[in-house]
Parts: structure tokens; C-alpha cells; sequence
């Protein structure tokens, strides 16, 4: 048997080891496990969201978001890490329901002052896209989503993308770069979060849309 | 008498003015003083357009502020009506 046999096999053997645990690689020339910080210099950090009621509909964000996540490349499904949202940072237009929304009937801000996504793992990850120097991919963030003091366990779908460090990613930020977005709801009800009464469905949705835009360095 | 004539016409005017103003302001239900501005650009290291979002300074009218003041207007100028059907 050739060495370049041998060889064939060993890697057969590989990818069938690979496939049979479940494990997705970043079809990148990436090596060892990567820390992904979020800073504002790649992007801003962003969360968005909506609610939509029969008296009102309004728009809001919080600018005030970070954490961090390891993600190896070899396996991309053993993806943790947390990310965290000042409440705080909340904002809606009008100055007044901003302070209610911080305000022990609602978010409760003092006691609870963020909100945070503890990713345990991904799954479900595709590769969707592959080019040069970049890779997109999809994938469900299983963890755990705090808010008002409630734990919950959430499968968040996510588009990561992942850009290998060039000269034009340099002047963001040193270190590969990484963009992750997110869009899913969440009800007010399933965290414990009542507001004043009559408000939630008169004024304020039961339902809150949520659009996230993560962007970080990867070192 | 005359004076009061004119505060009833001008109960009506503020009320016409003030749902006017409303109305343009975008009809909200309630007063925003700030409004939220999304820059759009594309990103060409990710492929995809980056939004950057800044809230600013905006005051537009709701119907919380505008409906009270309104109706006050309304009120006077009915109750001028009212007073001057009585005296007539």
C-alpha cells in the first residue's frame, strides 16, 4: 500500500470521524479556538426592537451591548460565550416611557440592569456562503435568555459571518472580524413582565420583534 | 361682550391649530421628543449593508398633548356660543 494511500485513507477516516460527532468546519484556514470579542469598531453593537399594539406601535434600541464567544473552527457547533444589553441604554422617542420601561413595573433596571444570552452551543449549522477570505453561515444559538430576573432556555437563529484579517479589516479592528445577526420575538409575558395594568396589549405588544447586529474581532 | 367673542374665536382657532399641527406631526397617539435615524451603508468586508442608528433631538406632536389643549379650545368656543345663544 502507497504512502499516498495511507494518506487517502487517514483523511477519509477523519471527515467520517468529523461527520459522526456532528461537527461543522469554518471553511476557512482558521486555526485553534478563537475568541470573539464585540466591539463598536467593527460595527455597532446594535439591538432593535418593535411593538405593536392596537393604540401604539413603536420602535426602540439599546446601544449598549457586549460579551464575548469562543468559536472553534474545527467544530463550530461547541460555539459559548455570553452577550449582555444595558437596559438602560434602552431607548424609544419619548423620554418619559423610557423611564417606565426601566421602572420596577417593567424592566426593572435597577434590579435587573441587563439582559444577557448565555450560547451553550449551536446547531443546525450550514454553510451558506464561501469565498474568498470569507465565510456566512446559519445556525441555531441554544442557551439561556435573562431578562427581568426570568432564565429561559431559546434557540436563536443566527447568520454568522466570519471575514479572515486583510489590510482593509485592519483599520477596524486587529484580528479576524465577525458579524452576527439575529431576529426573533419575545413575549413579555414568558418573563415575568406585567407593566401597569391594561398596558401590555392596549399600548404596548405581548410579543416584542427583536433584530440584533453583533460585531466583533476574533483573536 | 366683544372680548368674549374674541376669546371664543380664538378657543376655535387654537383647537383647529393644534389638531392641524397633530396631524401633520404624523398623528401619534403620544408626544416623541426624539426620533430615531438609520444610517444604511454597504459594508463591503461583510457583504452586506451596516446600519448605524443615532437618535435625535425631534418634537412631534401626540394626541396626548394635542387632544387636551384641543378640547379645551372646543369647550370655550361652545360655551361662547352657549352664553350668547342665552343672552340673545
Amino acid at each position: 500500500m502507497s504512502v499516498q494511500r495511507i494518506g487517502q485513507l487517514v483523511l477519509v477516516s477523519l471527515v467520517n470521524v468529523t461527520v459522526a460527532l456532528g461537527a461543522t468546519q469554518l471553511p476557512l484556514p482558521v486555526s485553534g479556538k478563537k475568541t470573539v470579542t464585540l466591539t463598536n469598531s467593527v460595527g455597532q453593537n446594535l439591538c432593535r426592537f418593535h411593538s405593536s399594539a392596537p393604540l401604539e406601535e413603536f420602535e426602540g434600541t439599546a446601544d449598549e451591548v457586549s460579551g464575548s464567544f469562543t468559536l472553534d473552527p474545527q467544530n463550530l457547533e461547541a460555539t459559548q460565550g455570553q452577550i449582555r444589553v444595558t437596559v438602560a441604554s434602552m431607548r424609544t422617542g419619548i423620554a418619559r416611557r423610557d423611564e417606565h420601561l426601566r421602572s420596577p413595573d417593567w424592566l426593572d433596571a435597577e434590579r435587573y440592569p441587563t439582559i444577557s444570552f448565555d450560547i451553550q452551543k449551536l446547531t443546525d449549522v450550514r454553510i451558506t456562503e464561501q469565498s474568498r477570505g470569507r465565510a456566512v453561515l446559519t445556525a441555531k444559538a441554544v442557551g439561556l435568555f435573562s431578562l427581568h430576573g426570568v432564565q429561559k432556555p431559546m434557540e436563536l437563529p443566527i447568520m454568522l459571518t466570519y471575514v479572515l484579517e486583510n489590510a482593509e479589516t485592519r483599520k477596524r479592528a486587529p484580528g479576524d472580524l465577525v458579524m452576527v445577526q439575529s431576529e426573533f420575538t419575545l413575549s413579555l409575558r414568558d418573563f415575568n413582565i406585567r407593566g401597569r395594568q391594561g398596558v401590555i396589549g392596549s399600548r404596548v405588544g405581548e410579543n416584542i420583534r427583536v433584530w440584533v447586529t453583533l460585531y466583533g474581532s476574533a483573536m | 361682550m366683544r372680548g368674549w367673542e374674541l376669546v371664543r374665536w380664538l378657543g376655535l382657532f387654537i383647537a383647529l391649530v393644534v389638531l392641524a399641527l397633530w396631524l401633520a406631526h404624523g398623528g401619534h397617539v403620544f408626544t416623541k421628543d426624539k426620533q430615531m435615524v438609520v444610517y444604511r451603508e454597504h459594508d463591503p468586508i461583510f457583504g452586506t449593508s451596516r446600519e448605524r442608528v443615532e437618535w435625535k433631538p425631534s418634537f412631534r406632536l401626540g394626541l396626548d398633548i394635542a387632544g387636551p389643549v384641543a378640547a379645551v379650545g372646543l369647550g370655550v368656543w361652545l360655551l361662547g356660543r352657549w352664553i350668547r345663544r342665552r343672552k340673545a
